[in-house]
C-alpha cells in the first residue's frame, strides 16, 4: 500500500479533535472536523482518478 | 427496539452469531424467535396481530392453491383481504374515520361531540400487512406457489430487519432466499456492516442534524417567514430521505450479514426529472406494490386518459392514506396525483414544442433546470407531509407564499426562527455534501458486493435487488483504494458515534420517522 495520505489524515484529525477538546471546544466543532474529513476521504475515494491510479498500482504490483 | 438503540447493538450481533453457528435446518426457527422478540420489544401484545396476519394469509394461500380453478379460491382471497385490511383499518384508521364522520355531520349542523378510543397503533402494521397480502395475491394469480412450511412463511412475514419499515418484499425475492441455504461469506459480512454504517450515517448524522433546524419552524408556523418555511421544507426533504433511506440501508445491511439480499428502496429520488420518476425512485417497493396490485388491476393507462387520471387519483389517495390516518397525508397524495396527471397530459404538447423550437431536452442545462423545478415542487409536498394535521399543512403552504420580505432584518429573522447560526450553516453544508457522497458509497458497496457474489443467488429472479446500472466498476478484484475507503468509513463511524452520543446525552433516541406508518 503506497498511499499513506489517508492514514495521515486520520492521525491529523485525531490530533485536531484532541486539541479542540483540550481547549474546551464544543462537540459540534468536533463533529464539523469529522464531517469535513469524511467528505475529503469520500470525495478522494470516489474520484475516478483515484480508483484508476490505485488500479494501475495494483496491476503493476501483480506484474512485478 | 430502534436500530439506533443500545438494545439493538446487543441483540443484532447475538442473532447473527448464533444464526451462523446453527445448522441450516434450525436457522428459520432462530430467525423467527429473534424476529418475534424484536417485534415484542415494542409491545408484547402486538405479537397476536402478526400471528393472526401470518396464520390467515398462510391458510388462505394454501386453500387458494388447493381450490385452483374453482370459485372457492375467491372466497379464500376475500377472507384474507377482509381480515388483514380490517385489522389495518381498525388499528390505524378507526379514530380517524370516526372523527371524519363526526366532522362531516357537524357541517350539517348535527352537533356531535368528537369521540376518540385509546387504540395503540402497532409498529409497522402497514408494512407487514402489505407484504403478507402480496403473497396471497401472488398465489391467487398463480405467480408464486403457496409455502407449505409455516415456519419459513412466518419468517417471511416477520423477518426483523425489514419488519417495521420495509422494504416490502415479495415472495420470489425474500422467501426464496430464506429457503435456500446461505453459506458464510466474509465479503457479505463486511458489505453488510458497511451498508449498515452508511444507513446509520444518514440517520444519526444527516437526518437528526437537519431535524434540529426543521422542528422549531413547524412549532412556530404562525410567526415563521416564507424564507424560514422554505428552508424548513427543503431541509425536511433531505431529512425524510436520509431517515427512511437510512433505515432501508440498515435493513439491507443487517440482512446481508446473514447472506440475504433485500430489495433496494431508494435510488437518488431528488435527481428525478418528473414526479412520476420520483415515485420510481422513492420507496420503490411500495410504489411497485400499488402499481401491481391496484393501479394495473384498475386498468392502468390502457383505457384512455380520463380513466388513467381516475386511476392515478385513486392510487395516490390511498397511498397518502397509507402513510397516516390524517387528512394532510391525503392532501399530500392528491398533490402528487395532480402533478403526475399534469405531466401525463402536458408531456406530448411539451415534447412537440421542444421539437418545433429545436430544444435539446437532454442537455445538461435543461436537466438541471428540471431537477431544480422538481425540488421546488417537492418543498410544498414536504410541508404538507410534515405538518401535524390539515390545518397546519394549509398554514405552512400559505405561509410559504405570503410572507416574503427583503432586507437584512428579514434574513436575520428567518434564520433565527430556524436556529441557524454561523457554525450551523457550515454543518448543514457539510451534511448536504455528505448526502450525495453517502449515496455513492452505498452504490459502490451494492455494485461491488453484487460482483463478488455474482452467481451465488441463482434460483430467484433477484436482478433488481442489486442495482448495477450506475458507476459499475468491473475490476473490483484489483481495486485497492483501500486507505481512502478505510478513512471514509472511519470518519463516518466516528461522526455516527458522536451524533448518537449527543442525542443520547440529552436522554433522547430519535425514532425512525416511518415507524409510525
Amino acid at each position: 500500500m503506497k498511499d499513506k495520505r489517508p492514514f495521515l489524515l486520520i492521525g491529523g484529525a485525531m490530533l485536531a479533535v484532541t486539541w479542540v477538546m483540550l481547549k474546551g471546544g464544543s462537540l459540534q466543532t468536533v463533529l464539523l472536523i469529522l464531517l469535513f474529513c469524511a467528505v475529503v476521504s469520500m470525495l478522494t475515494f470516489l474520484t475516478p482518478e483515484t480508483k484508476e491510479k490505485n488500479r494501475n498500482d495494483s496491476i503493476t504490483e501483480e506484474e512485478k | 427496539m430502534n436500530f439506533n438503540s443500545i438494545g439493538f447493538l446487543i441483540f443484532f450481533p447475538v442473532v447473527v452469531l448464533v444464526y451462523w453457528r446453527l445448522p441450516f435446518r434450525f436457522r428459520w426457527a432462530w430467525l423467527l424467535a429473534a424476529s418475534w422478540y424484536f417485534y415484542m420489544s415494542w409491545n408484547p401484545s402486538f405479537i397476536f396481530l402478526i400471528l393472526m396476519t401470518t396464520g390467515i394469509t398462510y391458510i388462505s394461500a394454501w386453500r387458494i392453491e388447493a381450490c385452483a380453478g374453482s370459485s372457492r379460491k375467491k372466497f379464500w382471497l376475500f377472507l384474507a383481504l377482509s381480515i388483514c385490511l380490517g385489522e389495518l383499518i381498525f388499528f390505524k384508521y378507526f379514530n380517524f374515520l370516526l372523527n371524519s364522520v363526526v366532522s362531516a355531520l357537524n357541517l350539517f349542523s348535527l352537533h356531535i361531540e368528537p369521540v376518540s378510543f385509546n387504540i395503540l397503533l402497532p409498529v409497522g402494521i402497514s408494512f407487514y400487512t402489505f407484504q403478507a397480502l402480496s403473497y396471497v395475491l401472488d398465489v391467487y394469480r398463480g405467480k408464486a406457489p403457496a409455502e407449505k412450511h409455516f415456519g419459513y412463511y412466518a419468517v417471511f412475514v416477520s423477518y426483523f430487519p425489514q419488519l417495521v419499515a420495509g422494504p416490502i418484499e415479495r415472495t420470489g425475492d425474500l422467501l426464496t432466499q430464506l429457503r435456500k441455504e446461505q453459506h458464510f461469506s466474509g465479503e457479505d459480512m463486511a458489505a453488510g456492516l458497511r451498508l449498515m454504517l452508511c444507513g446509520f450515517f444518514r440517520k444519526c448524522v444527516i437526518a437528526d442534524t437537519f431535524g434540529i433546524y426543521v422542528t422549531p419552524v413547524f412549532e412556530n408556523l404562525e410567526n415563521a417567514t416564507s424564507l424560514a418555511i422554505f428552508i424548513a421544507g427543503a431541509m425536511f426533504c433531505i431529512q425524510m430521505y436520509c431517515d427512511f433511506a437510512g433505515y432501508s440501508e440498515i435493513a439491507r445491511g443487517a440482512a446481508r450479514t446473514m447472506g440475504i439480499r433485500l430489495t433496494r428502496n431508494f435510488n437518488r429520488p431528488y435527481l428525478s426529472l418528473s414526479y412520476s420518476e420520483f415515485f420510481r425512485r422513492w420507496h420503490i417497493t411500495l410504489s411497485r406494490w400499488f402499481t401491481d396490485y391496484l393501479y394495473i388491476p384498475l386498468g392502468g393507462n390502457r383505457r384512455g386518459t380520463a380513466r388513467k387520471i381516475f386511476n392515478t387519483v385513486v392510487v395516490f389517495f390511498l397511498c397518502g392514506l397509507w402513510h397516516g390516518a390524517s387528512w394532510n397525508y391525503v392532501l399530500w397524495g392528491l398533490y402528487a396525483a395532480f402533478f403526475i396527471c399534469l405531466e401525463s397530459i402536458a408531456s406530448k404538447p411539451a415534447v412537440s414544442y421542444c421539437e418545433k423550437h429545436r430544444i435539446n431536452t437532454d442537455s445538461t442545462m435543461i436537466r438541471l433546470l428540471r431537477r431544480s423545478l422538481m425540488f421546488f415542487i417537492f418543498v410544498p409536498a414536504a410541508l404538507i407531509f410534515r405538518a401535524e394535521g390539515l390545518q397546519k399543512a394549509i398554514t405552512a403552504v400559505a405561509g410559504l407564499f405570503t410572507r416574503w420580505g427583503s432586507g437584512a432584518d428579514y434574513l436575520k429573522a428567518s434564520f433565527e426562527i430556524s436556529g441557524i447560526r454561523g457554525e450551523d450553516a457550515l454543518l448543514i453544508m457539510l451534511c448536504l455534501v455528505c448526502t450525495g457522497l453517502v449515496f455513492y458509497m452505498e452504490q459502490y458497496e451494492t455494485t461491488r458486493s453484487s460482483h463478488v457474489t455474482a452467481g451465488r443467488i441463482d434460483s430467484a429472479d433477484t436482478s433488481h435487488i442489486a442495482d448495477t446500472s450506475h458507476t459499475a466498476d468491473t475490476s473490483y478484484a484489483s481495486h485497492t483504494a483501500y486507505g481512502w475507503r478505510v478513512a471514509a468509513y472511519f470518519f463516518s463511524a466516528a461522526a455516527v458515534a458522536l451524533s448518537w452520543l449527543l442525542l443520547a446525552a440529552g436522554g433522547d433516541v430519535s425514532a425512525f420517522a416511518y415507524f409510525q406508518f
